[in-house]
């Protein structure tokens, strides 16, 4: 059954004190509020091999997240907050989450509690051309869909913010879940009308000089005998939508369809879809990065219902990387290698006359013996000259071989200044590096510990619940010189009672 | 061993000035000081058992200009020689044509009897007179084509023989295949080889002459006998897959051999042996090497394929601390 629900309440819009607040949300104000490094760690699940997902770190406790659309970077995102009694919100938030993962920002905080004559509400939002964010529509809905009889779908002018109410809202049937597109002449929704095969169909609408045309069905390809939900434009012509009634599944799987490849079948998205429900997704253009939710379960039990995933293309990449890692010899690596063990002892003819070696590390330090270890201050290509020296029966001081050494940058990862944690103790997770900074860019940093926790961000924020020794692990996706790589680092941590 | 282009660029240049350069016997990169042949009556013990030595001369097949074979000090007596009478005789001849290179008496190292085979073009006796005492005397100059064409070689063949006659005094001379009369002009693509080789080394502690004998494919074993050395030092054997191992050597008027056996990386290269003297006395030689059946094995005075160096192979562990 689907278990969601979400509200906003319409009464809210009347408001004019919250008209004023809430209708207009500077987005560079917006931007600069959020302190991206500090505010906020998202969680990330890498048990998961599909993708990885992420979340508002409000993903917690009795609470349902949706995303509502995506800005650029930033996905905006309603949250719900049940109480016992069944399906009420007693508070509703907008939060924003960055691209980068890292940061969120209360755009909206208020109590709707005296708002909940009628159940629950929800926003539908988009971006108006002076970045301001903009309800352009809100639904009221409950986890029993078909006993609602008369929900609405409002629409507000862009221009002057005056709420109007969409044009094809009914009193007789719902119409919910309006989306449009970036240009801003498509529309689809979900509505179940008469003329639906079941459920909510899918229904779309193009506008023309300021007309609509009337609804049309999206027909079977899309629409199937129980309920499509959630329309998104991704681009102008290709839609994403969750529903329950496609390929014989009954939880809501997220489908694709193309405007303008009509005959085609509305495709799975199957790197996403799981056994569980995946409702509301936003995407990107590319669909490279993303959000959606999901009532799969996390790891923490206590996050239960709907809780908001991200996905990205390149944490995929992050993810095979770190199943490499994980059977890798190097999984307790701290720092970029900077040393290096030069042996010759395997290459040594036994039965010659014996020589004594020398290196010529390249950075004016020198080693003896067959074999040696070295480390470098400073990252760089060294040649290395083995000098072979013998005495008797000549004197001879020759090279005998030389080798390129590649001392990358270290990079390393470090936990406070602290010797030592307690349980509980708030530490902060940071990467340290000695790389030029026009070489080496951290794009963004994934963390996990030994407790199933996730999180992602330039500096973490995180605390260990029991004693003992701990692991830490950073995932950095970073740029060397214009090229993507990703590097791991793993710290192990010794927490006292 | 690793060479950044630049280091191989200048290899490969250093190699091709050293093909320029190295016309001579002996060779510059040998370091050895003379060619030695004492006449028949002289003792054993100074150095030459067998009073003969022979030199192989490898002419690209594509060179058409006639070439020279100077002698430097073919005399018996006066400056560089060994000196014990004054009627010392040595002969030079040289020989191209059918068999002089193809006929296996050419080859042999055991004989001591001189050998005729192959059509002789020259040849020149010289007493202790000091006419061409520290002189270059100068044969030719040779048509290329009166060798003999070995294809495998790439080139005709002449072979110098040089025999000690009369007397007892020890010859030593160095040898230069030019392109000109006067000068020691060098001959692009020219080698010089022989199998048994007799010369003094150089009178410095801790000179090191070097030979460079090639092992071809079939070369699993090699035998290197060295005679009166007067345990005069050490001999050393290198290789891609050897690193000094020492080479069992003489000691005055006698044959001493040491077997070394041929891993398969070695096989189509140049050895390289070493010949470290730990005293400032005058010491005449003679070295030869055989393979597995008793074949002689040639050296080379270019190395074929350049000097040969052990192959260190460093492994690389980065990690960190």
């Amino acid at each position: 059954m689907f278990r969601l629900f979400y509200s906003v309440v319409l009464i809210l819009f009347f408001n004019p004190i919250f008209v004023s607040f809430s209708m207009t949300f500077p987005l560079d104000s917006l931007i600069k509020k959020k302190k991206l490094d500090k505010v906020v760690n998202i969680r990330f699940d890498f048990s998961n091999i599909e993708y990885t997902i992420g979340s508002f770190n409000g993903n917690r406790n009795e609470t349902d997240e949706i995303p509502l659309v995506l800005l650029n970077d930033i996905v905006i995102l309603s949250k719900g907050k049940r109480n016992q009694e069944g399906f009420k919100t007693l508070s509703y938030k907008i939060g924003l989450d960055s691209k980068q993962n890292i940061g969120a920002g209360i755009a909206m905080n208020t109590n709707f509690e005296q708002s909940l004559s009628k159940n629950i509400s929800e926003f539908h939002l988009t971006v108006n051309d002076s970045n301001l964010f903009v309800p352009i529509g809100n639904c009221l809905y409950t986890q029993h869909l078909r006993t609602i009889s008369t929900l609405k779908s409002n629409f507000l002018s862009q221009k002057n913010l005056e709420k109007k109410e969409f044009e094809f809202n009914s009193e007789f049937y719902n119409v919910i879940h309006l989306a449009e597109n970036p240009a801003k002449d498509k529309f689809i929704f979900s509505s179940n009308m008469p003329n639906s095969f079941g459920g909510y169909d899918l229904y779309f609408v193009e506008k023309k000089e300021g007309i609509f045309s009337k609804p049309i069905h999206l027909g079977p390809h899309i629409n199937s005998e129980k309920d499509e939900l959630f329309p998104s434009f991704i681009n102008n012509t290709r839609i994403v939508f969750s529903s329950n009634g496609r390929n014989n599944k009954s939880d809501f799987d997220f489908y694709t369809y193309s405007l303008l490849e009509k005959t085609n079948e509305a495709e799975p998205i199957h790197a996403i879809n799981t056994t569980y429900n995946e409702i509301a997704l936003v995407a990107d253009p590319s669909f490279s990065f993303g959000a959606f939710a999901s009532d799969k379960p996390l790891n923490d039990p206590s996050y239960r219902d709907y809780n908001i995933f991200n996905f990205r293309k390149e944490i995929i990449d992050a993810k095979s990387k770190y199943e490499y890692f994980k059977d890798s010899v190097d999984m307790t690596l701290e720092k970029t290698n900077s040393c290096v063990q030069l042996d010759l002892s395997n290459s040594i003819d036994k039965n010659g006359l014996s020589y004594e070696y020398l290196w010529e590390m390249g950075d004016g330090g020198t080693a003896q013996g067959e074999k040696i270890e070295y480390c470098y201050t400073q990252p760089g290509k060294y040649i290395v000259k083995l000098i072979c020296i013998a005495q008797s029966p000549v004197k001879i001081k020759e090279e005998c071989n030389s080798v390129q050494i590649d001392i990358l940058p270290s990079l390393m990862l470090e936990i406070n200044s602290k010797d030592t944690l307690t349980v509980d103790e708030i530490f902060e997770g940071i990467i340290k590096h000695n790389w030029h900074e026009k070489d080496f860019v951290i794009k963004n940093i994934f963390w996990k510990t030994d407790e199933s926790q996730f999180y992602s961000g330039n500096i973490l924020f995180g605390k260990f619940n029991s004693s003992g020794w701990h692991k830490l692990e950073a995932i950095l996706e970073t740029e060397i010189k214009g090229k993507r790589k990703i590097k791991y680092l793993s710290k192990k941590i010794f927490i006292r009672k | 061993m690793q060479l950044t282009p630049y280091l191989l660029i200048l290899t490969i240049f250093l190699q091709s000035l050293t093909r320029v350069l190295s016309q001579a016997l002996p060779n510059e990169s040998e370091n050895i000081d003379f060619i030695s042949t004492f006449s028949n009556q002289a003792d054993h013990s100074f150095g030459d058992e067998d009073y003969h030595q022979n030199f192989f001369i490898v002419i690209p097949k594509n060179q058409n200009k006639p070439f020279f074979i100077r002698i430097f000090d073919p005399d018996t007596g006066g400056n560089h020689d060994e000196v014990k009478d004054n009627y010392s005789k040595t002969r030079f001849s040289i020989y191209g044509g059918k068999g002089c290179f193809s006929a296996p008496e050419a080859k042999e190292v055991y004989s001591k009897m001189n050998i005729n085979t192959g059509q002789m073009i020259t040849s020149k006796t010289f007493d202790h007179s000091n006419k061409y005492d520290n002189q270059w005397f100068v044969f030719g100059p040779f048509n290329p084509k009166e060798g003999e064409l070995i294809e495998e070689m790439e080139g005709y063949i002449f072979r110098i023989t040089i025999e000690g006659l009369e007397g007892r005094n020890g010859n030593r001379y160095r040898l230069f295949i030019s392109e000109n009369h006067n000068n020691n002009l060098a001959i692009e693509g020219l080698n010089t080889f022989t199998y048994k080789y007799t010369f003094k080394l150089i009178s410095k502690e801790q000179s090191v002459a070097m030979l460079y004998p090639f092992v071809n494919k079939d070369v699993v074993s090699i035998k290197v006998h060295t005679f009166d050395f007067d345990n005069d030092g050490t001999i050393l054997l290198y290789s891609l897959k050897k690193n000094r191992h020492k080479v069992k050597h003489s000691k005055n008027n006698e044959w001493v051999e040491s077997t070394h056996l041929i891993e398969e990386e070695e096989k189509n290269t140049t050895l390289n042996i070493q010949i470290i003297k730990k005293d400032n006395k005058d010491n005449d030689m003679a070295i030869y090497i055989t393979n597995q059946f008793n074949k002689p094995v040639p050296f080379y005075a270019i190395p074929i394929g350049g000097s040969t160096k052990f192959r260190y192979k460093i492994n690389i562990n980065y990690f960190s601390k």
